[in-house]
Protein backbone atom coordinates (compact mmCIF):
# COMPACT_ATOMS: atom_id res chain seq x y z
CA UNK A 1 0.00 0.00 0.00
CA UNK A 2 2.91 2.11 1.22
CA UNK A 3 4.45 1.11 -2.15
CA UNK A 4 1.63 2.54 -4.50
CA UNK A 5 2.14 5.80 -2.60
CA UNK A 6 5.46 6.25 -3.06
CA UNK A 7 5.32 4.95 -6.78
CA UNK A 8 2.47 7.70 -7.28
CA UNK A 9 4.14 10.34 -5.03
CA UNK A 10 4.06 13.03 -7.98
CA UNK A 11 0.09 12.60 -8.68
CA UNK A 12 -0.96 13.43 -5.05
CA UNK A 13 1.49 15.72 -4.79
CA UNK A 14 -0.20 17.61 -7.57
CA UNK A 15 -3.15 16.49 -6.73
CA UNK A 16 -2.93 18.41 -2.98
CA UNK A 17 -1.30 21.21 -4.30
CA UNK A 18 -4.62 21.61 -6.74
CA UNK A 19 -6.41 20.97 -3.99
CA UNK A 20 -5.08 23.80 -1.86
CA UNK A 21 -5.13 26.24 -4.66
CA UNK A 22 -8.43 25.38 -5.15
CA UNK A 23 -9.91 25.68 -1.60
CA UNK A 24 -7.75 28.83 -0.69
CA UNK A 25 -7.92 30.44 -3.55
CA UNK A 26 -11.68 30.61 -3.72
CA UNK A 27 -12.12 31.31 0.08
CA UNK A 28 -9.86 33.86 -0.31
CA UNK A 29 -11.79 35.32 -3.92
CA UNK A 30 -14.97 35.43 -1.51
CA UNK A 31 -13.70 37.45 0.96
CA UNK A 32 -12.01 39.81 -1.93
CA UNK A 33 -15.66 40.28 -3.62
CA UNK A 34 -17.48 41.19 -0.64
CA UNK A 35 -14.78 43.67 0.70
CA UNK A 36 -15.43 45.14 -2.78
CA UNK A 37 -18.79 45.86 -2.64
CA UNK A 38 -18.45 47.68 0.95
CA UNK A 39 -16.00 49.55 -0.25
CA UNK A 40 -17.78 50.35 -3.46
CA UNK A 41 -20.66 51.74 -1.51
CA UNK A 42 -18.49 53.43 0.81
CA UNK A 43 -16.84 55.21 -2.41
CA UNK A 44 -20.08 55.96 -4.38
CA UNK A 45 -19.63 59.57 -3.70
CA UNK A 46 -16.35 59.48 -6.00
CA UNK A 47 -17.18 59.16 -9.44
CA UNK A 48 -14.88 57.90 -11.98
CA UNK A 49 -15.30 58.66 -16.17
CA UNK A 50 -13.48 57.53 -18.79
CA UNK A 51 -14.58 60.83 -20.81
CA UNK A 52 -11.62 62.82 -22.32
CA UNK A 53 -13.29 66.26 -21.42
CA UNK A 54 -14.51 68.06 -18.72
CA UNK A 55 -18.12 67.10 -18.51
CA UNK A 56 -20.52 70.26 -19.08
CA UNK A 57 -21.83 72.21 -16.15
CA UNK A 58 -18.20 71.40 -14.21
CA UNK A 59 -16.14 73.88 -13.44
CA UNK A 60 -12.75 72.86 -12.21
CA UNK A 61 -10.81 74.67 -10.02
CA UNK A 62 -7.33 72.08 -10.65
CA UNK A 63 -6.42 68.48 -11.29
CA UNK A 64 -4.16 66.34 -10.32
CA UNK A 65 -2.92 62.46 -11.29
CA UNK A 66 -4.15 59.97 -9.59
CA UNK A 67 -3.72 55.95 -10.15
CA UNK A 68 -4.47 52.95 -8.17
CA UNK A 69 -2.40 49.82 -8.68
CA UNK A 70 -2.44 46.13 -7.92
CA UNK A 71 -0.70 43.16 -8.46
CA UNK A 72 -2.43 39.85 -8.31
CA UNK A 73 -1.40 36.31 -8.87
CA UNK A 74 -3.42 33.31 -10.00
CA UNK A 75 -3.27 30.62 -7.94
CA UNK A 76 -2.49 26.76 -8.66
CA UNK A 77 -6.37 25.54 -9.47
CA UNK A 78 -6.98 28.70 -11.91
CA UNK A 79 -3.66 27.98 -13.50
CA UNK A 80 -3.98 24.23 -13.67
CA UNK A 81 -7.35 24.66 -15.35
CA UNK A 82 -6.51 27.25 -17.54
CA UNK A 83 -3.80 25.11 -18.79
CA UNK A 84 -5.90 22.77 -19.97
CA UNK A 85 -8.36 25.85 -21.22
CA UNK A 86 -5.54 26.28 -23.59
CA UNK A 87 -5.76 22.81 -25.38
CA UNK A 88 -9.49 23.40 -25.75
CA UNK A 89 -10.63 26.96 -25.86
CA UNK A 90 -13.31 28.67 -24.52
CA UNK A 91 -13.68 31.34 -21.79
CA UNK A 92 -11.16 31.51 -18.69
CA UNK A 93 -13.62 31.67 -15.89
CA UNK A 94 -10.90 31.78 -13.56
CA UNK A 95 -8.72 34.35 -14.95
CA UNK A 96 -12.11 36.29 -15.79
CA UNK A 97 -13.17 36.52 -12.20
CA UNK A 98 -9.21 37.39 -11.16
CA UNK A 99 -9.32 39.82 -13.95
CA UNK A 100 -12.36 41.55 -12.88
CA UNK A 101 -11.53 41.76 -9.15
CA UNK A 102 -7.96 43.23 -10.04
CA UNK A 103 -9.83 45.42 -12.14
CA UNK A 104 -12.36 46.96 -9.55
CA UNK A 105 -9.79 46.59 -6.47
CA UNK A 106 -7.10 49.02 -8.75
CA UNK A 107 -10.46 51.65 -9.50
CA UNK A 108 -11.24 51.63 -5.87
CA UNK A 109 -7.55 52.39 -4.93
CA UNK A 110 -7.93 54.93 -7.32
CA UNK A 111 -10.81 56.65 -5.82
CA UNK A 112 -9.54 56.98 -2.31
CA UNK A 113 -6.49 58.70 -3.48
CA UNK A 114 -8.89 61.24 -5.56
CA UNK A 115 -11.12 61.72 -2.43
CA UNK A 116 -7.06 61.64 -0.39
CA UNK A 117 -6.49 64.51 -2.47
CA UNK A 118 -9.77 66.32 -2.24
CA UNK A 119 -11.35 65.64 -5.36
CA UNK A 120 -15.05 64.16 -6.29
CA UNK A 121 -14.66 63.65 -9.84
CA UNK A 122 -12.03 61.75 -12.15
CA UNK A 123 -12.00 61.61 -15.98
CA UNK A 124 -10.22 59.86 -18.60
CA UNK A 125 -9.85 56.75 -16.53
CA UNK A 126 -7.91 54.62 -18.00
CA UNK A 127 -6.76 50.75 -17.31
CA UNK A 128 -3.53 49.47 -17.87
CA UNK A 129 -2.49 45.68 -17.91
CA UNK A 130 0.98 44.29 -17.37
CA UNK A 131 1.89 40.55 -16.58
CA UNK A 132 4.92 40.41 -14.57
CA UNK A 133 7.32 37.99 -15.20
CA UNK A 134 9.03 35.32 -13.45
CA UNK A 135 6.64 32.41 -12.50
CA UNK A 136 5.33 29.61 -13.98
CA UNK A 137 2.11 30.81 -11.91
CA UNK A 138 1.23 34.11 -13.93
CA UNK A 139 0.56 37.03 -12.18
CA UNK A 140 -0.41 40.66 -13.46
CA UNK A 141 -0.37 44.14 -12.31
CA UNK A 142 -3.40 46.60 -13.38
CA UNK A 143 -3.48 49.62 -12.89
CA UNK A 144 -6.06 52.84 -13.42
CA UNK A 145 -4.95 56.42 -13.97
CA UNK A 146 -6.60 58.99 -14.46
CA UNK A 147 -7.59 63.37 -14.21
CA UNK A 148 -8.71 64.00 -11.03
CA UNK A 149 -10.74 67.08 -10.70
CA UNK A 150 -11.27 69.72 -7.50
CA UNK A 151 -14.33 71.34 -7.91
CA UNK A 152 -15.37 74.23 -5.76
CA UNK A 153 -17.93 73.21 -3.86
CA UNK B 1 -32.61 80.61 -25.03
CA UNK B 2 -31.70 78.48 -20.75
CA UNK B 3 -29.32 76.61 -20.56
CA UNK B 4 -29.64 72.89 -20.70
CA UNK B 5 -29.45 71.05 -16.83
CA UNK B 6 -25.59 70.05 -16.23
CA UNK B 7 -26.00 66.10 -16.91
CA UNK B 8 -25.79 63.74 -13.69
CA UNK B 9 -22.47 62.39 -12.92
CA UNK B 10 -22.76 58.83 -11.10
CA UNK B 11 -20.83 55.62 -11.01
CA UNK B 12 -23.30 52.73 -10.07
CA UNK B 13 -22.30 49.41 -8.66
CA UNK B 14 -21.08 47.11 -10.85
CA UNK B 15 -23.03 43.64 -11.92
CA UNK B 16 -23.34 41.23 -9.38
CA UNK B 17 -22.36 38.52 -12.48
CA UNK B 18 -19.57 38.60 -15.28
CA UNK B 19 -22.07 37.84 -17.66
CA UNK B 20 -21.29 34.84 -19.96
CA UNK B 21 -22.20 31.05 -19.02
CA UNK B 22 -21.14 30.47 -15.70
CA UNK B 23 -19.76 26.91 -14.59
CA UNK B 24 -18.53 25.43 -11.24
CA UNK B 25 -14.95 25.22 -11.75
CA UNK B 26 -14.81 21.42 -10.52
CA UNK B 27 -16.83 20.46 -13.63
CA UNK B 28 -15.10 22.53 -15.91
CA UNK B 29 -11.56 20.70 -14.47
CA UNK B 30 -12.80 17.73 -14.33
CA UNK B 31 -13.97 17.53 -18.27
CA UNK B 32 -10.85 19.10 -19.38
CA UNK B 33 -8.99 16.65 -17.67
CA UNK B 34 -10.45 13.64 -18.94
CA UNK B 35 -10.77 15.31 -22.28
CA UNK B 36 -6.83 15.63 -22.33
CA UNK B 37 -6.17 12.72 -20.97
CA UNK B 38 -8.22 10.21 -23.40
CA UNK B 39 -6.84 12.43 -26.02
CA UNK B 40 -2.89 12.02 -25.03
CA UNK B 41 -3.55 8.25 -24.25
CA UNK B 42 -4.86 7.62 -28.00
CA UNK B 43 -2.33 9.34 -29.38
CA UNK B 44 0.05 7.67 -27.69
CA UNK B 45 -1.17 3.77 -27.80
CA UNK B 46 -1.31 5.12 -31.32
CA UNK B 47 1.91 6.05 -31.47
CA UNK B 48 3.32 3.24 -30.05
CA UNK B 49 1.51 0.70 -32.23
CA UNK B 50 3.21 2.27 -35.15
CA UNK B 51 6.53 1.86 -33.49
CA UNK B 52 6.08 -1.85 -32.54
CA UNK B 53 4.55 -2.15 -36.28
CA UNK B 54 7.74 -0.09 -37.65
CA UNK B 55 10.26 -1.61 -35.81
CA UNK B 56 10.95 -4.70 -37.48
CA UNK B 57 11.14 -2.75 -41.06
CA UNK B 58 13.41 -0.55 -39.98
CA UNK B 59 16.74 -2.22 -41.22
CA UNK B 60 18.89 -3.85 -38.39
CA UNK B 61 22.14 -1.85 -40.06
CA UNK B 62 20.34 1.63 -38.74
CA UNK B 63 20.35 -0.03 -35.28
CA UNK B 64 23.98 -0.87 -35.54
CA UNK B 65 25.25 2.10 -36.79
CA UNK B 66 23.60 4.11 -33.96
CA UNK B 67 25.56 1.58 -31.49
CA UNK B 68 28.99 2.24 -32.95
CA UNK B 69 28.12 5.55 -32.41
CA UNK B 70 27.24 5.52 -28.83
CA UNK B 71 29.06 2.27 -27.38
CA UNK B 72 32.06 1.43 -29.86
CA UNK B 73 33.20 -2.54 -29.23
CA UNK B 74 36.10 -2.88 -26.84
CA UNK B 75 39.10 -3.78 -28.67
CA UNK B 76 40.38 -7.19 -26.41
CA UNK B 77 36.94 -8.64 -24.20
CA UNK B 78 38.11 -9.85 -21.16
CA UNK B 79 38.20 -13.57 -20.34
CA UNK B 80 34.26 -13.17 -18.94
CA UNK B 81 33.39 -10.80 -21.82
CA UNK B 82 34.68 -13.52 -23.92
CA UNK B 83 32.73 -16.56 -22.20
CA UNK B 84 29.29 -14.65 -21.79
CA UNK B 85 29.93 -13.63 -25.83
CA UNK B 86 30.22 -17.75 -26.22
CA UNK B 87 27.16 -18.81 -23.93
CA UNK B 88 24.95 -16.39 -26.31
CA UNK B 89 25.97 -17.42 -29.26
CA UNK B 90 25.34 -21.09 -28.26
CA UNK B 91 21.96 -19.68 -27.03
CA UNK B 92 21.13 -17.17 -30.12
CA UNK B 93 22.25 -20.47 -32.49
CA UNK B 94 19.05 -22.04 -31.50
CA UNK B 95 16.41 -18.77 -31.96
CA UNK B 96 16.51 -17.99 -35.47
CA UNK B 97 18.12 -14.21 -35.68
CA UNK B 98 18.24 -12.82 -39.08
CA UNK B 99 21.38 -13.20 -40.51
CA UNK B 100 22.79 -9.23 -40.14
CA UNK B 101 22.18 -9.77 -36.15
CA UNK B 102 25.14 -9.69 -34.07
CA UNK B 103 24.90 -9.84 -30.74
CA UNK B 104 27.82 -7.93 -28.19
CA UNK B 105 27.55 -9.02 -25.00
CA UNK B 106 29.38 -7.15 -21.84
CA UNK B 107 29.52 -7.12 -18.06
CA UNK B 108 28.93 -4.44 -15.88
CA UNK B 109 31.31 -4.14 -12.45
CA UNK B 110 27.09 -2.83 -11.01
CA UNK B 111 26.38 -4.60 -8.26
CA UNK B 112 22.67 -4.36 -9.29
CA UNK B 113 20.83 -7.55 -10.08
CA UNK B 114 19.72 -6.83 -13.92
CA UNK B 115 20.73 -7.13 -17.23
CA UNK B 116 19.46 -5.47 -20.42
CA UNK B 117 19.56 -5.52 -24.33
CA UNK B 118 19.89 -2.20 -26.28
CA UNK B 119 20.45 -1.30 -29.71
CA UNK B 120 22.36 -3.22 -32.04
CA UNK B 121 22.20 -5.89 -30.48
CA UNK B 122 24.24 -5.07 -27.49
CA UNK B 123 23.19 -6.88 -23.77
CA UNK B 124 25.06 -5.88 -21.04
CA UNK B 125 24.67 -7.63 -17.90
CA UNK B 126 25.64 -6.23 -14.68
CA UNK B 127 27.83 -8.61 -11.85
CA UNK B 128 25.04 -8.18 -9.12
CA UNK B 129 23.06 -10.41 -11.73
CA UNK B 130 25.70 -12.71 -12.55
CA UNK B 131 26.77 -13.00 -8.55
CA UNK B 132 23.27 -14.28 -7.89
CA UNK B 133 23.08 -16.73 -10.74
CA UNK B 134 23.82 -20.25 -10.00
CA UNK B 135 23.97 -22.54 -13.24
CA UNK B 136 25.05 -22.28 -16.46
CA UNK B 137 21.37 -23.30 -17.51
CA UNK B 138 19.81 -20.02 -15.50
CA UNK B 139 22.58 -17.61 -17.30
CA UNK B 140 21.36 -18.66 -20.67
CA UNK B 141 17.76 -18.59 -19.95
CA UNK B 142 18.90 -14.75 -18.90
CA UNK B 143 20.75 -14.10 -22.41
CA UNK B 144 18.03 -15.91 -24.43
CA UNK B 145 15.64 -13.68 -22.45
CA UNK B 146 17.60 -10.16 -23.85
CA UNK B 147 18.23 -11.77 -26.90
CA UNK B 148 14.44 -12.64 -27.85
CA UNK B 149 14.31 -8.40 -27.14
CA UNK B 150 17.14 -8.24 -29.85
CA UNK B 151 15.38 -10.77 -32.20
CA UNK B 152 11.81 -9.09 -32.00
CA UNK B 153 13.51 -5.46 -32.49
CA UNK B 154 11.70 -4.37 -29.08
CA UNK B 155 14.99 -1.68 -28.56
CA UNK B 156 13.90 -0.35 -31.82
CA UNK B 157 10.21 0.12 -31.26
CA UNK B 158 10.75 1.44 -27.69
CA UNK B 159 13.29 3.98 -29.14
CA UNK B 160 10.66 5.19 -31.61
CA UNK B 161 7.84 5.27 -29.45
CA UNK B 162 9.55 7.03 -26.86
CA UNK B 163 10.71 9.89 -28.91
CA UNK B 164 7.27 10.17 -30.66
CA UNK B 165 5.48 10.10 -27.50
CA UNK B 166 7.72 12.96 -25.57
CA UNK B 167 7.57 14.57 -28.99
CA UNK B 168 3.90 14.86 -28.82
CA UNK B 169 4.05 15.79 -24.97
CA UNK B 170 6.39 18.56 -25.90
CA UNK B 171 4.07 20.30 -28.10
CA UNK B 172 0.58 19.36 -25.79
CA UNK B 173 2.43 20.65 -22.47
CA UNK B 174 4.01 23.82 -24.02
CA UNK B 175 0.29 25.21 -24.02
CA UNK B 176 -1.02 22.82 -21.32
CA UNK B 177 1.44 24.62 -18.63
CA UNK B 178 4.08 22.98 -16.50
CA UNK B 179 1.75 21.85 -13.54
CA UNK B 180 0.05 19.47 -16.52
CA UNK B 181 3.38 18.51 -18.03
CA UNK B 182 4.09 16.23 -15.24
CA UNK B 183 0.65 14.83 -15.02
CA UNK B 184 0.53 14.17 -19.29
CA UNK B 185 3.77 12.66 -19.10
CA UNK B 186 2.39 10.25 -16.13
CA UNK B 187 -0.08 8.98 -18.10
CA UNK B 188 1.59 8.56 -21.12
CA UNK B 189 4.03 6.44 -19.42
CA UNK B 190 1.10 4.56 -18.20
CA UNK B 191 -0.20 3.46 -20.84
CA UNK B 192 3.07 2.54 -22.41
CA UNK B 193 3.55 0.43 -19.43
CA UNK B 194 1.45 -1.85 -20.78
CA UNK B 195 3.45 -2.37 -24.47
CA UNK B 196 6.86 -3.00 -21.74
CA UNK B 197 4.72 -5.66 -19.93
CA UNK B 198 3.63 -7.14 -23.42
CA UNK B 199 6.93 -7.11 -24.26
CA UNK B 200 8.31 -8.89 -21.33
CA UNK B 201 6.16 -11.92 -21.91
CA UNK B 202 6.77 -12.09 -25.35
CA UNK B 203 10.70 -12.64 -24.78
CA UNK B 204 9.39 -14.83 -21.78
CA UNK B 205 8.01 -17.05 -24.31
CA UNK B 206 11.17 -16.94 -26.30
CA UNK B 207 13.58 -17.90 -24.14
CA UNK B 208 11.78 -20.88 -22.87
CA UNK B 209 11.54 -21.90 -26.47
CA UNK B 210 15.34 -21.23 -26.95
CA UNK B 211 16.07 -23.39 -23.17
CA UNK B 212 13.69 -26.24 -24.85
CA UNK B 213 15.58 -26.49 -27.49
CA UNK B 214 19.40 -26.17 -26.12
CA UNK B 215 19.01 -27.78 -22.70
CA UNK B 216 15.65 -29.99 -23.55
CA UNK B 217 13.81 -28.34 -20.17
CA UNK B 218 12.90 -25.46 -18.83
CA UNK B 219 15.00 -25.61 -15.55
CA UNK B 220 17.35 -22.98 -16.31
CA UNK B 221 14.77 -20.43 -16.59
CA UNK B 222 12.14 -21.38 -13.97
CA UNK B 223 15.58 -21.17 -12.02
CA UNK B 224 16.66 -17.77 -12.71
CA UNK B 225 12.84 -16.36 -11.72
CA UNK B 226 13.52 -18.17 -8.61
CA UNK B 227 16.32 -16.47 -7.87
CA UNK B 228 14.79 -13.07 -9.36
CA UNK B 229 12.06 -13.28 -6.71
CA UNK B 230 14.21 -13.86 -3.45
CA UNK B 231 16.41 -10.98 -4.76
CA UNK B 232 12.94 -8.78 -4.96
CA UNK B 233 11.61 -10.34 -1.69
CA UNK B 234 8.88 -10.41 0.23
CA UNK B 235 7.36 -6.52 0.10
CA UNK B 236 7.86 -7.06 -4.20
CA UNK B 237 4.18 -7.15 -4.49
CA UNK B 238 2.37 -4.04 -5.67
CA UNK B 239 0.19 -3.25 -8.75
CA UNK B 240 1.46 -4.78 -12.23
CA UNK B 241 -0.40 -2.11 -13.86
CA UNK B 242 2.53 0.41 -12.57
CA UNK B 243 5.44 -2.27 -13.54
CA UNK B 244 7.34 -2.04 -16.60
CA UNK B 245 7.89 -6.11 -16.09
CA UNK B 246 4.92 -8.39 -15.17
CA UNK B 247 4.96 -9.23 -11.51
CA UNK B 248 7.75 -12.13 -11.32
CA UNK B 249 5.27 -14.27 -9.67
CA UNK B 250 3.19 -14.31 -12.86
CA UNK B 251 6.24 -14.85 -14.79
CA UNK B 252 7.06 -17.74 -13.45
CA UNK B 253 3.47 -18.83 -13.85
CA UNK B 254 3.04 -18.11 -17.50
CA UNK B 255 6.38 -19.73 -17.97
CA UNK B 256 5.04 -23.12 -16.21
CA UNK B 257 1.89 -23.07 -17.94
CA UNK B 258 3.08 -22.39 -21.26
CA UNK B 259 6.29 -25.22 -20.75
CA UNK B 260 3.20 -27.46 -19.86
CA UNK B 261 1.33 -26.68 -22.91
CA UNK B 262 4.33 -27.48 -24.97
CA UNK B 263 5.25 -30.66 -23.35
CA UNK B 264 9.31 -29.25 -21.42
CA UNK B 265 9.77 -30.64 -18.72
CA UNK B 266 9.94 -27.63 -15.72
CA UNK B 267 13.16 -29.78 -14.48
CA UNK B 268 16.21 -31.28 -15.11
CA UNK B 269 19.85 -31.12 -14.25
CA UNK B 270 21.77 -28.00 -13.67
CA UNK B 271 25.12 -27.45 -14.62
CA UNK B 272 27.15 -24.91 -12.24
CA UNK B 273 28.81 -21.80 -14.06
CA UNK B 274 32.05 -22.01 -15.44
CA UNK B 275 35.06 -20.10 -13.23
CA UNK B 276 35.46 -16.87 -15.37
CA UNK B 277 31.29 -16.55 -15.36
CA UNK B 278 31.71 -16.84 -11.20
CA UNK B 279 31.52 -13.70 -8.95
CA UNK B 280 32.26 -13.19 -5.72
CA UNK B 281 28.48 -12.22 -4.19
CA UNK B 282 28.42 -8.14 -3.38
CA UNK B 283 28.74 -6.66 0.48
CA UNK B 284 25.71 -5.31 0.95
Amino acid sequence: MLDFFLQTANLWLLLALVSVGYVVGRSLEKRHYASLRVRERELLDVVALSTRYVPPGVAPSGATLVSGSVVVSSDYFKTFVAGFRNLFGGPMRGYETLLERARREALLRLKLRAREAGARLVIGVRFHTTRVAGSSTPSVEVMAFGTALFTPA
Amino acid sequence: MTEPPAPRLENRLPAEDLGGPEEHPLRELAWLLLATLAVVLVVTLLLAWSARWLAPRVPFSVELALAEKLMPVPARPTPRQASLQALAERVAAQMALAPDMVLVVSDDPSPLVNAYATVGGRIRVFEGLLARVESEEALAALLAHEIAHVKHRHVAANLGRGLAVSLVLGVVSTDAGAAAQGLLGDAAGLALLGYSREQEAEADAEALRAMAALHGHAGGLLALFETLGRQEGAGAGGLELLRTHPLTTSRLQAIEADATARGIPLRGALSPLPDDLRVAPHKP
